[in-house]
């Protein structure tokens, strides 16, 4: 008997310690889908406040192009992450 | 230019938009592709100019691209080489598919543009879209719907295709093939795309039916290419100042919540239902081109006028068409979702591992013996070769996998830093869930489970006892002799003190089959080498090379028992129809035989562990251990029962 390593996790939910620790992610993964959702709003917000400028600058053309995307790398990135969580916090999960 | 060109956008254009992006991205999400060219017609509804939906339609392409393909590689689903390879010949597709457009515009008109788009559609979905319902349909008809995908007698072919300077290997497709190939796919990519906004329905198919890459794998790496395309485009479009951002974010902001959606999706279905989704809505779309077409050859005046009744049904049939063949591939979509996730959790984790052996096996003794494999994972390159082998290699022998993932942590560590071991306990699962992708790829299904303890090879040691693993897989970190000492070897260790055999991996080696070495002393070790080398060379079809080394210092005496001992192995080998052939070089035990798996071209050595020669008989498996850190193939170290 190799006593050592015998706290082998055989499956996560089974386990006290590991049970603890999604309980702790589930709380900690609910503040990250809210704050990437809340960034994502005001991403949304930013770009129909700044419509006008924002299509005016965009309409040039030229090194202009690099507006649009800007934006659409942003918005990705955190647009992404949000509904990667989103979908993740309703359960709906890859399948193990 | 002003930007006079962009509409105004209420909250009902903008609800609209979002429902088609969700629906278009679910669709691209699923089969990688084929959920754009809805949002273009959609946006020109709305009164936006056609050069203008394209544009915008480009503009969501790639970031939505982006975020499908980095969610599908953490499924280990994505070919990034292959996707950079074919999406930049699918760039210069893109731009000459561009060209040929504005040249039928300026000869033939709209009419005759609109035309073109059509016939392009009926031609390429009638073949690609038939071929792929077949195959689907061949493939759930032969039962094999849940069981490796074969790869195409043309894949195959294309795959032994050696043409000097264009090599190029690709893990989607296990193997070397010739950039040659790919080019003209990824060129037909492209100019499909910037003909019907779709280049996925050749992409796809090509690489899975032409190259050989799993459809699953084709669908996630054709996301790459429409990142590398789209990127392009919209950059060539916005030079011209035609990109309206606003109507691209928002169907984006659809799009990514469906894309996501998809591609959870496809953990939940069958390789063959990704063909029955792309087929259908290929169908669908096939036939909501066809009905326009008659449209297009009135305005053209190739035949007779329609009436305007006539147009307005047909217009309003093929559009109704086209949305039932979206709405047809979401519900399929969005059914496999729901019923893979209502299954219950013990019906999708059988302990298969530990279930009894397969009903087929008809072996009684433990040598040689592949039911039950354990294969640790640290999702690092160094295990990549371990994982594809040991999924291999279950595969070939029908045996049951078990892939693991160690945590390595101590009390002190668990209490100081639970952030930290929390956040190694998701990485440990995130990796696990890229080696499920991958078995599941290959049709293989396999448990996991994830290893906490303060010594990686003591867990694994273990596990392997726990589980009655016959074999234990696992990959080598290249480490100098220093840092094995400081840092100890996981491999090493395993092969030290496992009660069973062990696959060591080195992360380039594959095993091919080309040809097998099979090094013994003689002594009882080498012949449970033997055997599982008789065991295993069948289900690879490969010949095996049999050595016995004789060093400098030996007596003529056990030089001739050398050549005994060959000629025993290969009369053995040969009894049980395995082409062999025997040799017993000179030189140092392990670097010979090194050097004679070099050059004999081997892709796995056998050895076993405790042979007798002379002073290193003294230092247990140190001939196995020195043959692992010096070899670049594979080495499995047998023990003898």
């Amino acid at each position: 008997m190799r006593g050592t390593a015998r706290r082998a996790v055989r499956s996560m939910q089974k386990v006290p310690a590991v049970a603890g620790l999604e309980h702790h992610h589930s709380v900690a993964g609910l503040a990250k889908v809210m704050a990437l959702g809340m960034a994502t709003a005001a991403l949304y917000v930013a770009l129909f406040l700044l419509e006008d400028p924002i299509l005016t600058l965009s309409a040039h053309g030229r090194w202009y192009a690099l507006l649009p995307v800007t934006i659409a790398f942003a918005f990705s990135l955190v647009h992404g992450a949000f509904t990667g969580h989103f979908w993740d916090l309703l359960g709906i999960k890859a399948r193990k | 230019m002003d930007a006079t060109h962009f509409i105004h956008l209420d909250l009902a254009s903008i609800l609209y938009l979002l429902t088609v992006g969700f629906i278009g991205g679910l669709v691209s999400g699923f089969i990688g592709s084929g959920g754009a060219f809805v949002l273009t017609p959609a946006m020109m509804s709305l009164g936006v100019p056609g050069v203008v939906a394209v544009a915008s339609n480009m503009c969501h392409k790639f970031p939505k691209a982006l975020v499908g393909a980095l969610k599908r590689a953490r499924y280990g689903q994505v070919d990034v080489k292959l996707g950079i390879v074919m999406g930049v010949s699918a760039e210069a597709g893109v731009l000459y598919g561009a060209h040929v457009q504005e040249s039928v515009r300026r000869a033939f008109g709209n009419a005759g543009s609109n035309l073109y788009v059509s016939v392009a559609f009926v031609i390429v979905l009638a073949v690609v879209g038939g071929y792929v319902l077949w195959d689907a349909y061949r493939t759930h008809r032969s039962g094999t719907a849940g069981g490796e995908e074969k790869v195409t007698r043309l894949a195959r072919w294309i795959q032994t295709i050696e043409i000097p300077y264009t090599m190029m290997y690709f893990r989607s497709l296990n193997a070397r093939v010739s950039v040659l190939f790919t080019l003209p796919l990824g060129f037909a990519t492209g100019m499909l795309a910037s003909t019907i906004a779709v280049g996925g329905f050749i992409g796809v198919p090509g690489m899975h039916y032409v190259l050989g890459a799993p459809s699953l794998m084709a669908s996630a790496t054709e996301l790459v290419i429409a990142f590398v395309m789209g990127l392009g485009g919209t950059l060539k479009y916005a030079w011209s100042g035609l990109v309206d951002v606003r109507l691209a974010m928002i169907i984006l902001g659809g799009s990514l919540f469906g894309i996501q959606l998809g591609a959870i999706g496809t953990t939940y279905v069958k390789p063959h239902m990704i063909k029955v989704v792309m087929g259908t809505i290929m169908v669908l779309v096939l036939v909501s081109r066809i009905l326009v077409v008659p449209v297009y050859l009135a305005e053209l005046a190739w035949i007779d006028p329609l009436g305007a009744a006539t147009v307005k049904f047909l217009r309003g049939a093929s559009f109704a068409v086209m949305v039932a063949g979206l709405a047809t591939g979401a519900f399929i979509i969005l059914s496999a979702l729901r019923r893979g996730m209502r299954e219950p959790p013990a019906a999708r984790a059988v302990p298969a591992v530990l279930a009894p052996a397969a009903a087929g096996s008809q072996q009684l003794s433990p040598l040689g013996r592949f039911e039950r494999l354990l294969v640790a994972t640290d999702g690092s390159e160094f295990s990549a070769g371990a994982v594809r082998e040991s999924i291999r290699l279950a595969k070939r022998c029908g045996a049951r996998l078990r892939i693991v993932c160690v945590v390595a942590s101590n009390v002190d560590q668990e209490s100081l830093g639970e952030q930290v071991l929390a956040k190694e306990l998701d990485a440990a699962r995130a990796h696990l869930d890229a080696a499920i992708a991958q078995a599941a790829s290959a049709g293989l299904d396999c448990e996991s489970a994830v290893l906490q303890g303060p010594s990686v090879a003591g867990c694994l040691l273990d596990e392997s006892d726990r589980c009655g693993a016959d074999l234990i897989v696992t990959g080598r970190r290249s480490r100098h002799r220093l840092e094995r000492v400081m840092l100890g070897d996981v491999a090493a260790t395993l092969v030290s003190r496992a009660h069973c055999g062990v696959l060591v991996v080195p992360r380039a080696a594959q095993i091919s089959g080309r040809r097998f070495l099979l090094a013994s002393d003689g002594s009882r070790f080498g012949d449970a080498a033997a055997a599982t080398a008789c065991n295993l060379a069948p289900r690879y079809d490969a010949p095996v090379a049999v050595v016995s080394v004789v060093v400098p210092s030996h007596a003529e005496a056990r030089r001739r028992e050398a050549g005994r001992v060959v000629d025993r192995l290969v009369a053995f080998l040969k009894e049980a129809g395995i082409e062999a052939e025997g040799a017993t070089p000179s030189g140092p035990a392990a670097e010979t035989i090194v050097a004679a798996a070099a050059q004999a071209g081997a892709d796995l050595i056998f050895i076993g562990s405790h042979g007798r020669t002379g002073f290193e008989r003294l230092v247990i498996g140190s001939n196995s251990e020195k043959v692992l850190n010096q070899t670049q193939c594979a080495v499995l170290v047998v023990k003898a029962a």
